[in-house]
């Protein structure tokens, strides 16, 4: 498929078309900026809700709850589930689908990614993998992530609705949590409300929850393999999308994003015109005999290779 | 980037012996490979659909229970109505030897019997990726 | 039972005999185990077993803690069981091979279900039709089952049914053509396998969620506690897991936790502990490693024997034996020069005689390649036959007894045992271990484990990593005819059509609300599948309440 081929399967829902984009994304393929770009006036339609937790809580069986109310509702539906992979052998197995399979069908798409090695608990790509879903015509796009450290609080950065699952007898998870996934979600779901301590849990969430923005985040109680408290959750998401919309919350976020998004391909343009240089290993050297600062060192390789690196640079 | 091969290992009918697919799945994982495991008790249509969605190069089939003979054919008949025959089929299991040959008329391109060891599924794996 | 002085004096004397030999490098095999990862020294002595004490230990066959056999005579009073399993296509072919195998010195049945029958579908369910007949006999009604035992003995014939998640249906449709055979429920004699929760482990022929499932295993146990004393309610089977990749540890440790989940629902019920546990029967595989699997025997009899004896304050002694089926693990038999895996099976068999067994399944050898045929199944009972009257093993009990390295080895198992039964304790037992998936990990990485060591040569499969030969095709292999497939559903149809619909109708009415009340589901069950109600048909109301399993993934 050549780039305008895949741009117009993709926009009409083609599953075939999305999931090889999705590859292209994931693969670097050589032409996918250009296809991106194509794509880019088609996203912005889809609302993105991040899913995080530990393992073992029930993320999965909370977000089949999702989708089947979701997909009752006439809506079309994308889900990215995130595992990391090995970093010894960039290899992976990815079995959060397995525990979906029952709920979906081609109406949802789903896809599996792994972390491909990138630091944080994300993927590099996961960004235009999400605006590919989007372009495709899915209204509502659900996140997976395993939510267990500091990194994961990235997760943030790339939905609307942010939902941190925990389940009862995690005391030693709430001081990871008190590091930072407290205060970047915009819904606590208690899963596996049945077990006995979950009020205890409750109130120990709430003494370290914060207002996100001036959104009072909730905390809700679910079982989520029986189907208990799904409705109640599916209350708060839309009313945290109505505060969301009617604050303007929604373009800050979403601006905010953009401007972390174009100094991150700002550094990252930079970097890739730079790490090929072959003095590099000579500068280095400089750094590490204290002849240099890192900071001089870094202006001196701008400096070097302004003009490749503005050469390199696509007209738009 | 260094291209990934991902693979989907499912068990298609109610068979659920899985000793054998997770194996499989780990030493691909072990080779480097995304590895989708799709678990057991599933139709071809699932298989499939979750093939095309995860837009793996290969699938990986494991049946012991004799019900290949009806399973493998409707998996590779869906592809096929879906325009996804580039997908490669390979299948593990208890295969007699006549099913082997049948199976390989309609488009499977590697049959995998008990005794097999990992090395050679890995190898077989990334030398039909790489032909394409 | 030994002399401290003189233990110590030959413990220096070993030591440096051991040494002496490894100065050398005269021992090639520094750093074996046995399959379970045991090291394996290079001799044993009275040191390796310096407390040993007889009467604790080991006691008399019969006697507490049962080690050395669970009857006072064993092999000299009477012969284990010889059970095949078996069963494809539809009754009338599975009826011919059980009448076959009798003829030829059988002397008990073990039915096959296919997996439809299994997962509680009927044969023309669009999930079951592929499956129809292949793995075993297909049942949907009480029609194949009278089919199935059509001119067998019921009375005179002891039957063993390999059947969990559906076990209440299937155990119903046997007591009730028992019934019509005129046998009373109290005569009848058998084994239901009825152990849900290795399911959820290996195998994974479940249907509904562990709680609900385990109420159903209870009933069962309940009820034949109740009326049908001489059946074995229950078979908690190490087997499956350990084909799963379990080693010889893992597979005792696990059956015996969920063992002790079985015993204390049953509790929990209100059954007084002597009254269902001598009627608890085990089910464990043999594989390879011949000591190892005769010590695991010998332990697993004497941790039995003090679970029930010290945790549940069994008084009965018949509710402390460990009675055990054993089947020569198929997971051995290879598919490259299948004749390799008669000898195999043999010392696989030969093992499991040496550990006490009650009965016995031998493998056939074309098993890597398809369903045994008749000629592999005749060579397969032949095997238990040779070891039966020819070999004279069977002439005193436990015989290996008082070897250093078995009861070293019996006790070091033992140990490991307990360690794991402590830290499955620790998590909450049995059904929340399975339920966080520390068996499935377990399992998966002993397999995994296992499978590295055949590819690095480290164990040598014959055949597979080694000494490899051109392949002599096997020439005779069962087929299962589709056209059996068409007959079932014929049949099954007919059933239906020709059944009395407000029976139906009136059964399925009251067994639903039998489940709702939490009563005991078996007599309404039998009161359906006598008026011919269909398998999946009592499945679905069953699931309506219950609710399916969802498995945990990877």
């Amino acid at each position: 498929m050549n780039g305008i081929e895949i741009v117009n399967k993709v926009l009409s829902g083609d599953n075939r078309a999305i999931a090889k984009l999705i590859s292209n994304i994931e693969n670097q393929a050589p032409n996918i900026d250009e296809v991106l770009m194509k794509l880019y006036p088609h996203t912005g339609n889809a609302y993105v809700i991040g899913v995080t937790g530990a393992t073992g809580v029930g993320k999965s069986t909370l977000i089949n709850g999702l989708i089947n109310h979701y997909k009752s509702q006439g809506l079309r539906l994308g889900v990215i589930c995130i595992d990391p992979s090995s970093p010894i052998t960039g290899g992976a197995i990815l079995g959060d689908r397995l525990r979906l399979v029952n709920s979906i069908d081609e109406r949802v798409f789903i896809r599996s990614m792994t972390t491909r090695g990138y630091k944080g608990g994300i993927t590099k790509s996961l960004r235009d993998v999400i605006r590919v879903l989007d372009a495709s015509g899915k209204e509502l796009i659900i996140i997976e992530t395993i939510g267990v450290s500091q990194v994961d609080v990235e997760i943030a950065n790339y939905v609307d609705t942010l939902l941190l699952v925990v389940m009862p007898y995690m005391g030693d998870e709430i001081q990871l949590m008190k590091a930072g996934l407290l205060e970047v979600a915009d819904i606590v779901v208690i899963n596996k409300a049945d077990l006995t301590n979950s009020e205890d849990m409750v109130l120990a969430i709430k003494e370290n929850l914060n207002s996100n923005n001036g959104w009072e985040v909730p905390v809700i109680k679910t079982v989520a393999i029986n189907g208990f408290g799904i409705p109640e959750l599916i209350n708060k998401i839309n009313e945290h999308k109505n505060y969301l919309l009617t604050t303007n919350g929604i373009e800050k976020k979403r601006k905010d994003r953009i401007k972390e998004e174009i100094l991150e391909e700002i550094f990252n343009i930079v970097k890739q015109n730079i790490v090929g240089d072959e003095k590099f290993d000579e500068i280095v050297k400089k750094v590490f005999e204290k002849e240099i600062t890192p900071h001089f060192a870094a202006q001196l390789l701008i400096k070097k290779h302004k003009f490749l690196i503005f050469n390199n640079c696509v007209d738009v | 980037m260094e291209r990934k091969i991902r693979v989907l290992i499912a068990k298609p009918g109610l068979n659920g012996h899985d000793r054998g697919a997770k194996v499989v799945a780990r030493a691909l994982r072990d080779a480097g490979m995304e590895v989708i495991y799709l678990g057991m008790r599933l139709t071809p249509d699932q298989i499939v659909n979750a093939a095309i969605q995860e837009d793996v190069d290969v699938i990986g089939l494991s049946v012991l229970s004799g019900a290949h003979d009806t399973l493998v054919p409707e998996v590779m008949r869906i592809l096929k109505e879906k325009g996804a025959e580039d997908i490669k089929v390979i299948v593990g299991g208890i295969i007699p030897d006549d099913d082997v040959k049948k199976l390989k008329e309609i488009g499977v391109v590697e049959v995998f019997g008990p005794g097999t060891l990992t090395p050679q599924i890995v190898k077989f794996i990334k030398e039909i990726v790489a032909k394409g | 039972m030994f002399d401290k002085g003189k233990l110590n004096e030959l413990r220096i004397e070993v030591e440096s005999w051991k040494s002496e030999i490894n100065k050398k490098g005269l021992d090639k095999k520094v750093g074996c185990t046995t399959l379970s990862g045991i090291p394996v020294d290079l001799i044993y002595t009275p040191c390796d077993i310096e407390s040993f004490d007889y009467k604790r230990e080991l006691g008399l066959p019969g006697e507490y803690p049962f080690t050395r056999g669970v009857y006072p005579t064993m092999y000299r009073g009477r012969l284990w069981t010889l059970r095949e399993y078996a069963g494809y296509g539809t009754a009338e072919e599975t009826n011919r091979r059980f009448k076959y195998l009798l003829e030829h010195g059988q002397t008990g049945l073990s039915v096959a279900f296919d997996l439809p029958t299994q997962i509680g579908y009927d044969s023309d369910h669009p999930m079951a039709m592929p499956e129809v007949g292949k793995v075993g006999v297909a049942v949907s009604t009480l029609k194949d089952m009278e089919i199935l035992f059509d001119g067998l003995p019921i009375g005179e014939i002891s039957t063993s049914f390999t059947i969990n998640a559906t076990a209440p249906q299937i155990l119903a449709m046997y007591f009730v053509i028992s019934l019509k055979q005129g046998v009373q429920l109290d005569k009848v004699q058998g084994t239901v396998q009825n152990d849900i929760l290795k399911e959820y482990v290996a195998r994974n022929t479940y249907i509904y969620p562990p709680q609900p499932s385990m109420k159903l295993v209870v009933d069962i146990i309940e009820y034949c506690s109740k009326n049908a004393q001489r059946f074995n309610s229950i078979s908690i089977s190490g087997y499956h897991m350990r084909e799963a990749g379990a080693n010889a540890i893992q597979e005792l440790a696990f059956t015996f936790a969920n063992a002790i989940a079985y015993v204390k629902a049953a509790i929990e019920r209100g059954l007084p502990v002597d009254s269902f546990a001598p009627r608890l029967s085990f089910f464990f595989g043999c594989h390879n490693d011949f000591f190892e699997e005769i010590a695991k025997f010998r332990a697993a009899r004497r941790i039995w024997a003090k679970i029930m004896k010290e945790r549940f304050g069994a008084r009965d002694p018949r509710s402390m034996l460990l009675r055990f089926h054993t089947q020569t693990c198929g997971c051995t038999l290879t598919a490259q020069q299948p004749e390799v895996n008669i000898i195999r099976v043999a010392l696989q068999s030969l093992a499991a005689v040496l550990g006490g067994t009650q009965s016995l399944h031998t493998n056939s050898y074309d098993e890597a390649l398809a369903l045994p045929s008749e000629y592999a199944v005749r060579l397969a009972v032949r095997t238990q036959q040779v070891i039966a009257y020819e070999s004279n093993v069977i002439n005193t009990i436990d015989p290996l007894a008082g070897s250093y390295y078995i009861e070293y080895l019996t006790n070091e198992i033992e140990k490991r045992v307990w360690d794991y039964l402590q830290r499955i304790e620790e998590m909450g037992g049995a059904i929340i271990a399975i339920e966080k998936g520390f068996y499935q990990r377990e399992i998966a990485e002993s397999a995994y484990k296992y499978q590295k060591e055949i590819e690095s040569k480290d164990r040598i499969i014959v055949g597979v990593n080694e000494f490899i030969t051109e392949e002599i095709k096997v020439k005779e292999l069962l087929k299962v005819d589709p056209i059996l497939r068409e007959r079932q559903i014929e049949r099954l149809k007919r059933v239906r059509d020709e059944r009395d619909k407000n029976k139906v109708k009136e059964a399925l009415e009251n067994l639903r609300r039998a489940v709702e009340k939490g009563d005991n589901v078996m007599p309404y069950i039998m009161r359906a599948v006598e008026s011919y109600v269909t398998l999946q048909e009592t499945t679905e109301v069953l699931k309506s309440v219950y609710g399916e399993y969802k498995p945990i993934g990877w």
